[in-house]
């Protein structure tokens, strides 16, 4: 009977959780086929009067370097996660199992470097990829990304490998695992459920940077999605616009997880260890 | 902080071996280690450089060694003061609210069977928007006449003496930021601590229940303290995202009314783009950067301390 | 699954391989950078005017031959100032030349561009920026050119042919760093049915202006209810052009006898305590506080009587609200004393090759009748050119003419970023009760005399 009466009250909350995270998105979705009469409307009404389609359609008639903004967004995003799920796999591991002298120097070094406002690295990083020769590249916007995301997802998965009983790995190097087979073979395989972190925060703050992304890619050839969207701001935001920009930029993500839902979930609930 | 994890029932483990593992480790932290340092080492010593200077990049010929002239010069600045303050402010309600709240829903979500994908899919949906965008969306949600906050307290609720201009004083403009970066964020802080209750090992939990602790005792006796290395890692990430914050402020309120949002980061941002007076900038966020390091330590070692 | 978690591993390591490898050479070549990097800054402005006078020979050097020209503007203009319309008709009544228009997201982006510019390099050779007194920097490091020392004062253009002294917005000295492009100035937007409707018009149904800031209160006194707001000023960030724009109009100027910006003067003593009363009658809102851009949005929405800021937002309105509701006039004085004014700057780096075709094409596509009449009757940013005032077709038109005729623009100080974001703060304390009158005033006197105001 008990457990019946915490269920319940666990439903409500998260019935009303889903409300407020929900509403808002809801609301853009509908207002980005307002027009700006119905907009700025006093009172409002939730829906639109009609499916009216103008702010989509001025996206794409003000320009057709969407896809290219899209094309740019994903490839820096799509390299940039790989790159730090690589990274963070193999240096998680070397904090959590096999300290040395020096790591945690190492380590309070690598926090030291998000500790930091990014606003006084920008002049430096765009003189330094100027020196480079890579502005306005891909490249140029996914190394500081993956720098910038990096000692986050090394801490992800430091704490996974962490969590991973050490009877596991000593068995391994019992029978004569070498230590590098031991964590490709036993460790990498159990930290999925890290792994699938490390990419939704990498995918999270990739997809969503803003602020290198503007110094950094300053020809529309080179801009991601979050850069090129701004380029349809008004003098000020018109709020039917933004909806259907947010829409837009939303949509890609959700796609992917919708696709990946099922490969996701599992990675995030399947990686309780078996033994 | 690394060393608590040394086995210590290895004493009599031959030397080479550990040698040979302390070799290894460096080998797997050295690429990471490189690309960070690659791209970092220069902006980090640029920017200390600077805020040991007093330079101003549009108008001073070159930077002029000031010692810690600007570190002091912030400290004694009224304005800055005021901002520090509002960031510690923000940080502090922002973390105990982000933690606890994303903890329960972790927990509840790790409880529930029915509904699952719902749920889940509803407060993840927030992190697929960049924050610069939502908070955009949330200026015109908490506008006073036409937004929908008031909307709905006024005209669908009929609670209309809630409805006020939350941006315009102090006191609900500051709660109304730690909102929105608790709808932006909350999300994301779930599956991490969802992420660490998975992790725990099934045996654990259901030893747990034929021990008959089930319900809330399993969660007080096998789950949470079983979540320590959850905690390091969701609280750094909140005591980053609070000392740093910036967007919020910036798009929703622009520190006002009066200064009453202001943050450090505004300060550093404003101090470097529209003053171009980067030494002080610099020395602004280095401030921010000792109080975020030392409190992510700190949370360090509370939560290793019973090891 | 196991199976092509392997197979996925393998993938990863091979890549990790090749950063391996990447990564050993970026990092040596960031540790030469390193020191390179802070050579240059420590001697970053003297390379900068190395290049200047490098190119000091006169703006026609080397660039004669040259057939394409990047033009750079903030993304909103191209629309609104209709730059694309601009360059669409000088790309057709020129087939020799390709103008390319490069939109840029938000006004730090300069910081690049100066960054390039201080190299003597520029992916831009003529570049829009948002507010005249922004380019000020630029002129400070002598990275743009003085259009005095070239030919674009000259037919069309010539001085003479300017709306009042708007020349001077982007003038220091004899150094013309930019040309004004699209002006605004500060007056009242007023909603004309809520005029009505508070019996404020006359027997035409125009607006009656009200003498004084006491009227001007009681206007807004009567046109509060039903939920609108009476007047909306813009106290949010940009509160220090609403207080210049105030004190020009009531005294006809905001320096004191030793030409500083002041605000201790009877005058404006006077209106800021009107201005208290009403905010604190709750008839002045304080919407803008914290956006700056609510008046504007409550404005359009037909929620404000009185909206004082840009007198470009009644036209901008007028699709939401009706044209025959949206119109402007002076705040008490503006008719004789004028206003503050402003307007986005056209600016030319020196390290442009192309600089003869950059003067070219401002004087010919960007001084357009047609182009500047547009911007004016659609979104109220008016003309720089005296005579395109006849093109528009509003009734606003001759006020914000005469208002703007009469107008000055902000003071160019090294400091004015401090002084334009601690305004604001200041007089919301006073208006919310937290500063008496006394203390604001001298607080902002104290302000502005230690605010540096020397540019070069």
């Amino acid at each position: 009977m008990k457990s019946k009466w915490i269920d319940g009250f666990m439903y409500t909350v998260l019935g009303f959780a889903s409300l407020f995270f929900i509403t808002p998105l809801l609301y853009v979705v509908l207002t980005s086929f307002k027009t700006e009469n119905e907009i700025f409307r006093v009172p409002q009404s939730l829906l639109p009067d009609a499916l009216y389609t103008g702010n989509y359609e001025a996206i794409f008639k003000a320009s057709n370097s969407f896809l290219r903004y899209f094309a740019n967004s994903t490839i820096i995003t799509v390299t940039g996660v790989f790159i730090v799920l690589v990274l963070s796999a193999l240096a998680g591991y070397g904090f959590a199992r096999l300290p040395f002298r020096g790591s945690g120097v190492m380590l309070a070094a690598i926090l030291m470097t998000i500790t930091i406002p990014l606003a006084v690295f920008l002049v430096p990083i765009y003189l330094m990829e100027d020196a480079w020769g890579i502005l306005n590249t891909n490249l140029g916007l996914i190394l500081p990304n993956v720098a910038v995301v990096l000692p986050f997802a090394i801490f992800i998965m430091r704490a996974n490998y962490i969590g991973i009983p050490k009877e596991l790995e000593e068995a391994a190097l019992i029978d004569g695992c070498g230590i590098f087979r031991t964590w490709w073979n036993i460790m990498l395989p159990l930290v999925k459920n890290g792994s699938v972190i490390v990419i939704i925060h990498a995918f999270y703050n990739i997809w969503g940077e803003y602020t290198l992304a503007k110094s950094l890619a300053t020809k529309p050839d080179a801009m991601p999605l979050t850069v090129g969207l701004t380029l349809f701001k008004g003098e000020v935001w018109a709020f039917g616009m933004l909806s259907s920009v947010i829409v837009l930029s939303m949509l890609p993500p959700i796609i992917i997880f919708l696709i990946f839902q099922k490969q996701l979930i599992e990675g995030i609930s399947q990686g309780a260890v078996k033994g | 902080m690394a060393g608590s994890s040394v086995n210590p029932g290895k004493r009599h483990g031959i030397i080479a071996l550990n040698r040979r593992r302390q070799w290894y480790g460096f080998l797997f932290v050295l690429p990471a280690f490189l690309f960070i340092f690659a791209f970092m080492l220069y902006p980090v010593v640029y920017s200390l450089y600077m805020s040991l200077h007093q330079y101003n990049y549009v108008f001073d010929p070159s930077p002029v060694f000031a010692g810690f002239d600007n570190y002091v010069k912030a400290l004694k600045d009224p304005t800055f003061r005021r901002a520090l303050e509002n960031t510690i402010v923000f940080s502090f309600f922002y973390f105990v609210l982000v933690m606890a709240v994303s903890l329960v829903i972790a927990l509840m979500l790790f409880h529930v069977r029915r509904f699952q994908s719902f749920f889940r899919t509803a407060i993840f949906m927030p992190i697929v928007v960049p924050v610069s965008l939502s908070a955009l969306v949330f200026l015109w949600i908490l506008q006073e006449n036409y937004g929908l906050l008031n909307y709905l307290l006024r005209d669908v609720l009929g609670w209309t003496a809630l409805a006020r201009p939350w941006l315009n004083e102090g006191p609900t403009a500051m709660a109304s930021i730690i909102g929105v970066s608790l709808w932006a964020t909350i999300g994301f802080e779930t599956i991490l601590f969802l992420g660490g209750m998975q992790a725990l090992s099934r045996e654990m939990l259901e030893a747990a229940v034929v021990d008959g602790a089930d319900g809330i005792r399993r969660i007080f006796y096998v789950i949470l303290p079983n979540l320590k290395e959850t905690y390091v890692i969701t609280g750094i990430w909140a005591i980053l995202h609070g000392l740093k914050v910036f967007v919020e402020p910036n798009v929703m309120t622009n520190g006002g009314p009066g200064n009453a949002t202001l943050v450090v980061y505004q300060e550093v941002y404003y101090n470097a783009f529209n003053r171009f007076e980067m030494g002080y900038a610099s020395a602004e966020a280095y401030i921010l950067a000792i109080l975020a390091l030392a409190f992510s330590l700190l949370n360090m070692y509370v939560n290793r301390a019973k090891d | 699954m196991q199976r092509i978690w392997r197979k996925a591993s393998l993938v990863l390591l091979t890549c990790m391989l090749v950063f391996l490898a990447a990564c050993g050479s970026s990092n040596s070549k960031s540790e030469n950078n390193a020191s390179t990097g802070s050579a240059n800054t420590s001697t970053g402005s003297g390379a900068s005017q190395e290049n200047a006078s490098g190119s000091g020979g006169g703006p026609n050097a080397g660039s004669s031959g040259a057939t394409k020209l990047t033009v750079a503007a903030e993304s909103w203009m191209v629309e609104k100032l209709f730059v694309q319309q601009a360059v669409d008709k000088f790309n057709a009544a020129h087939p020799e030349y390709t103008v390319e228009l490069v939109p840029y997201a938000d006004p730090t982006v300069l910081s690049s561009f100066a960054l390039q510019w201080a190299k003597g390099e520029t992916d831009a050779d003529v570049v829009i920026i948002d507010g005249t007194s922004n380019a000020v920097q630029f002129m400070a490091r002598d990275l743009i050119i003085n259009f005095n020392e070239t030919n674009f004062f000259e037919g069309k253009t010539a001085k003479e042919n300017f709306v009042g002294n708007v020349l001077s917005f982007g003038a220091y000295n004899d150094f013309q760093f930019a040309i004004p492009f699209a002006l605004e100035a500060y007056a009242f937007n007023a909603n004309k049915a809520m005029f009505a409707d508070a019996g404020l018009t006359d027997a035409n149904g125009n607006i009656i202006p009200p003498a004084n800031w006491e009227e001007v209160l009681e206007y807004a006194r009567k046109m509060h209810k039903d939920g609108k707001t009476g007047m909306t000023l813009q106290w949010g960030p940009n509160a220090l052009y609403t207080m210049i724009a105030t004190e020009q109009a009531a005294r006809g100027s905001f320096y004191d006898d030793e030409g500083v910006l002041t605000f201790d003067t009877p005058e404006m003593r006077q209106i800021l305590e009107i201005w208290k009363k009403g905010r604190d009658e709750g008839v002045f809102s304080i919407d803008t506080y914290t956006n700056k851009d609510a008046g504007r949005n409550n404005y359009k929405a037909g929620q404000v009587g009185i909206l004082f800021e840009s007198g470009s937002r009644a036209p901008e309105a007028a699709p939401t609200i009706g044209a025959e509701n949206a119109t402007v006039f002076g705040a008490p004085g503006m008719e004789t004393n004028g206003s503050f004014a402003f307007s986005a700057g056209i600016i030319v780096p020196r390290a442009s090759k192309a600089q003869d075709l950059a003067i070219k094409f401002i004087q010919e596509a960007l001084m357009d009748e047609e182009v500047q009449a547009n911007a004016a009757s659609v979104w109220g940013k008016l003309p720089v050119i005296a005579e395109y005032f006849d093109k528009i077709d509003a009734e606003w038109k001759t006020t914000l003419y005469n208002i703007i005729e009469k107008s000055v623009t902000s003071p160019f100080y090294r400091d004015f970023p401090v002084i334009y974001k601690e305004t604001p703060v200041l007089l919301q304390f006073y208006l919310n009760g937290e500063l008496s009158l006394d203390d604001f005033i001298k607080q902002m006197e104290d302000m502005i005399a230690n605010a540096g105001k020397e540019i070069s």
